[in-house]
């Protein structure tokens, strides 16, 4: 069946993608839309043989209102189902990430050194509370 | 199936996930902008174009680029809806989107309708902004291809020689739209204005200079954002034999159409409101141009992926194809509600 053998072939792409993340190199991406001969009977198949895990996070709008973004922890630790929504809330892309988290919801080193610098003002106001 | 079956054409692309360098973070910081929205808004973008998400960063320098690349954006026989269309991509959405930070990583530094400036002043503007070399010249409309015809005429000058002292230095031209790619509207029959799209106007003029059309009436917002960010971030993209970008015109709208099971085993729709077309059956004959239009109004679709013309019940008119307005259909008639002539299998 075609759909068996385009579902196969993603799952020994996130095998090897598994492999060399667990030897210590770098996390991978595979975009569904660009999965060729991805239709939907091939992405039911693919979807049910990852199965769900424990972990799912999601990015709301800048007004909170729906979500941008959606991760799901697979039935395979490392293997997350990253799902985008547009503003009316219909999916716009999928994506396997192959990582121990997503990178865009982890705070960057960046975003820590500025909380910190954005926090100081913050801990002087609560000592000169305590001070007066 | 072993790992040796698998083919090229089989080849699902694995890439590197994308991680942003502290510069970009600092950048956004400094925009005010989420890196978590933008990261999202570039990995919809970047999925759209078929681009492997390795190139995001690529993509999200050029969109937070602290220098901007000049953008001279005329418009010669047009009705606006082509700037419409792309204004409207970045006023839909506030806040950290792609098309909100592409109008500040661009300077348009002319465009007749958007600048205060008017008259003497818009057009010191015009020559100071062509005046260095290297700038993007977006072109919207189609010209007269007669210097003398009396029709387009701004400034003194006849639309020809507006363009050609414009385009003297530009690095890039992009036609946008419909009539500046193939003639349009304006060079429909019997084209009283002598109108000529804007390639023809280059061979005309002997401007050999890089083009690229981004055709539609008007193209989506998404389309036009999209091509000059891909632009940007990795130079000319590739092109169809029409100079098209192939990531937006490399198939057919009926080949990305969700009524394509009713054109292949009916009921397609006889008569607007009839039951075929109320279960929304396939708009074949009713004229829907869709399997001889590149375009991807099926895929992206409009208005923030809402909906587009066949969705709302309308078929395709064809409109980033050159000659629609003209088109000769079933019988040798011309028409949008006319079927195609010949059978269409995708
Ligand atoms: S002919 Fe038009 S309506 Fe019918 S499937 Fe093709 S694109 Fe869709």
């Amino acid at each position: 069946m075609r759909e068996e053998k385009v579902v196969r072939h993603v799952l020994l792409q996130v095998e090897a993608a598994l492999d060399q993340l667990g030897k210590g190199g770098s996390p991978s991406t595979i975009d569904l839309r660009q999965v060729p001969g991805l239709e939907a009977k091939a992405y039911q198949l693919l979807k049910s043989r990852l199965g769900s895990g424990e972990v799912s996070a999601s990015i709301a709008t800048s007004d909170g209102v729906a979500e941008t973004v959606r991760a799901a922890e697979t039935a395979f630790s490392g293997v997350w189902w990253i799902t985008h929504h547009n503003g009316a809330g219909d999916t716009v892309t999928e994506q396997i990430e192959i990582c121990p988290f997503p990178a865009i919801f982890a705070a960057h080193p960046e975003e820590i050194r500025d909380s910190a610098v954005r926090l100081g003002p913050l801990c002087n106001q609560n000592a000169e509370v305590e001070a007066s | 199936m072993q790992r040796s079956d698998l083919s090229r054409e089989d080849a699902t692309e694995v890439t590197p996930s994308p991680e942003l360098d502290a510069t970009i973070v600092r950048r956004l910081g400094d925009m005010g902008v989420s890196r978590r929205q933008f990261m999202a808004s570039l990995t919809r973008m970047a999925s759209l174009l078929a681009l492997p998400p390795s190139m995001l960063p690529q993509l999200a320098m050029a969109a937070t680029s602290p220098t901007k690349p000049s953008v001279v954006y005329m418009s010669f026989q047009e009705c606006t809806g082509c700037l419409e269309s792309m204004v409207n991509s970045f006023a839909f959405k506030g806040g950290g989107t792609i098309e909100n930070l592409l109008l500040n990583v661009v300077s348009i530094d002319y465009q007749e309708t958007l600048m205060a400036a008017a008259g003497a002043q818009a057009e010191h503007q015009l020559a100071s902004s062509t005046a260095k070399s290297g700038y993007v010249l977006v072109v919207d409309g189609s010209i007269p291809a007669s210097a003398n015809s009396g029709y387009f005429v701004s400034g003194g000058r006849s639309g020809a020689e507006r363009f050609r002292s414009a385009a003297a230095n530009a690095g890039l031209i992009v036609a946008v739209g419909t009539c500046a790619s193939f003639g349009g509207l304006p060079k429909a029959d019997p084209n009283p204005t002598g109108a000529v799209s804007i390639k023809d106007m280059m061979a005309s003029l002997g401007i050999a200079k890089p083009l690229i059309n981004v055709s539609g009436c008007p193209p989506i917002p998404e389309v036009i954002t999209g091509t000059i960010l891909l632009y940007l971030a990795s130079g000319m993209p590739a092109l169809d034999t029409l100079l098209r970008p192939k990531t937006f015109y490399g198939r057919t709208v009926h080949s990305h159409c969700y009524r394509e099971e009713s054109f292949e085993d009916g009921p397609r729709v006889k008569a607007f409101d009839d039951a075929a077309s109320r279960k929304g059956g396939c708009l074949f004959d009713m004229g829907c141009k869709g399997p001889v239009t590149k375009a991807a109004c099926s895929s992206i679709k409009w208005n923030q992926g809402l909906s587009f013309p066949i969705q709302s019940g309308h078929p395709c008119m064809g409109c980033t194809e050159p000659n629609f307005w003209d088109r000769v259909n079933k019988g040798g008639k011309k028409g949008f509600y006319v079927p195609l002539a010949g059978s269409y299998d995708d």
